[in-house]
């Protein structure tokens, strides 16, 4: 099975193709540039691996948390290509990939995930280890992000809390063993959606402002 | 030749097909205007996250709606600026999966210039130059004069808020609710146009809009009328105010161009009353005035596929690596 992935959720975009046996990543120095560079950072990953578009079988995004114009762009495109192509899209969410990171390591066990997000608040998530199964997002003040024992921030160093970076194996690992939400035609497809601060930040304040 | 037009510069997604730039084969809007309604203004946000969930099925919708496939599509033009960055990306995103993976051409839209395209477009003509084209919307107040499709020389902006703007202002402070235009075209129609003095911003002053003053007068009427105030007669006396302010910069530039032509375009260009101050100038000028119909005023993708086909030779080499841009002005070059 062969993959393209597309993370859009930071400055950098990360990219990843690969098959069974094997995967090529490359990351690419974006910035705010992501969605006029999309098109050449797909042909660039695609060329790397040796691969045309058409040779895919699987279409996979991360949808967050993380820069939310960087994750709808990429949304976007592959939503559009997904359903141009009959191909299936997976979305896969940071907390999934930093799970099957920390299962990779042998970590067994309850264990809670936290992520920054909007200015003072944070994303929190449970597991049992080694499942990659998680709780539903809450939304927590970011100063109660360390208060628990064994506490992992993704991308996140603060006190009480073990920084995580998600690796390429484990994305890897992720996507070939199918676990991940994947679509299949246009119904499914628009259930592939960034991972947001719901209600939004806009909407919240005017709902304390009224 | 089949045009796919994508919008999403605000808070309308919209995709249209059009053939050989100048007959609508679809044209379909998904209006977030009841989600944004209660904030009293486009919450940029907001607007993206719904852009995102309705453009697929808004695609497939416009497609079926004129019976066509994905592969008919000849080129893909998408409104690339000006207008909310986040929006803008949505429907770029989408336009260059869509142009990278059928191998068509994409054609980047200043959504400004289309909206003069839709007065050609409305009476299924190809733009005939040179043309005065009078933008007003609730970003831009903009007086040109067109020599080709993408040729514009600007002979008078605003210095401050668009006439949309200052609607919307004044509907939030009069609490009549959002968007203003409409609200305040619906109540001022049995007003009295004469009760209240209100000032002609800038008249005698040659090439320039400015309405913040407006708005300031119409709040101290609001102070001073207290519970007497008329609200029909006060939009009638505002709407006219903006319409006479219109009309003298319009007669100087169709005087001084000897244009022949007068293309008005925008949201504002909705408005009954400015409508009909046009029509006189243009008559008393012998200019031919070309409105577009509602739909095609407002925000929509079928001026965006019309542009792009009128434009498609002006578009980059390297279209696919085109940027979406908040400002952007007409004629001027593509963002990268």
């Amino acid at each position: 099975m062969k993959y393209l992935f597309i993370d859009a959720s930071e400055n950098s975009t990360y990219t990843q193709v690969g098959n069974e046996k094997e995967f090529k990543q490359k990351t690419f120095a974006t910035d705010r540039n992501f969605a006029a560079k999309i098109t050449c950072i797909c042909d660039e990953i695609l060329q790397t691996a040796g691969l045309a578009f058409k040779d895919l079988d699987l279409l996979a995004v991360c949808t967050g948390p993380g820069s939310l114009t960087g994750l709808r762009v990429a949304g976007a495109f592959l939503r559009t290509s997904a359903m141009l192509t009959g191909k299936p899209l997976a979305g896969i969410n940071l907390f999934e990939w930093s799970l099957q990171t920390l299962a990779n390591q042998g970590k067994t066990g309850p264990v809670r995930l936290v992520m920054p997000t909007l200015i003072d608040k944070a994303f929190e998530v449970r597991a049992e280890l080694p499942s990659v199964a998680h709780s539903q997002p809450e939304l927590i003040e970011r100063s109660e992000t360390g208060k628990e024992a064994d506490t992992y921030g993704i991308r996140f160093n603060s006190a009480g809390i073990i920084e995580l970076t998600p690796d390429p194996i484990a994305l890897h690992q992720l996507i070939i063993s199918g676990k991940p939400a994947t679509a299949n035609g246009l119904q499914e497809i628009l259930n592939i959606l960034p991972m947001y601060v719901i209600p939004s930040q806009a909407e919240r304040k005017f709902k304390e402002a009224t | 030749m089949i045009t796919l037009g994508i919008e999403s510069s605000c808070d309308d997604t919209s995709v249209a097909l059009v053939k050989d730039g100048v007959e609508v084969l679809s044209s379909l809007v998904s209006s977030q205007i009841e989600i944004h309604r209660r904030f009293g203004g486009v919450v940029p946000e907001v607007a993206s996250r719904k852009h995102l969930e309705a453009i697929l099925p808004l695609l497939n919708e416009a497609m079926e709606a004129a019976g066509l496939g994905f592969s008919a599509i000849d080129q893909i033009a998408v409104t690339a600026g000006p207008g909310l960055l986040g929006p803008l990306l949505i429907g770029l995103s989408t336009a260059k999966a869509l142009a990278w993976q059928l191998n068509v051409p994409l054609i980047p839209v200043n959504h400004i210039e289309a909206h003069l395209t839709a007065s050609f477009l409305a009476v299924g003509r190809c733009p005939e130059y040179p043309f005065l084209g009078l933008i007003v919307s609730g970003g831009h107040s903009n007086l040109v004069y067109v020599t080709g499709p993408r040729e514009f020389r600007c002979l008078a902006q605003t210095l401050d808020d668009a006439p949309g703007e200052l609607f919307d202002k004044v509907a939030r402070h009069l609490n009549l609710g959002y968007p203003g235009g409409p609200v305040i075209q619906k109540s001022g129609e049995n007003g009295n146009r004469t009760r209240y003095r209100l000032p002609r911003p800038m008249a005698g002053k040659g090439y320039v809009f400015s309405f913040s003053g407006l708005k300031t007068a119409v709040m101290r009427i609001v102070e001073q009328e207290g519970e007497s105030l008329d609200m029909a007669d006060l939009c009638a006396s505002l709407q006219f105010a903006v319409a006479e302010t219109f009309e003298e910069k319009v007669e100087m530039a169709l005087k001084e161009t000897g244009a022949k032509r007068l293309a008005m375009a925008g949201g504002v260009a909705a408005n009954q009353v400015l409508r009909k101050h046009m029509q006189k100038v243009a008559d008393r000028n012998h200019a031919e005035l070309l409105l577009p119909g509602i739909h095609l005023c407002t925000d929509n993708a079928a001026m965006i596929a019309a542009h792009g086909f009128f434009t498609a030779k002006e578009a980059p080499a390297k279209s696919l690596e085109v940027n979406a841009v908040a400002n952007w002005d007409m004629g001027g070059p593509h963002n990268f």
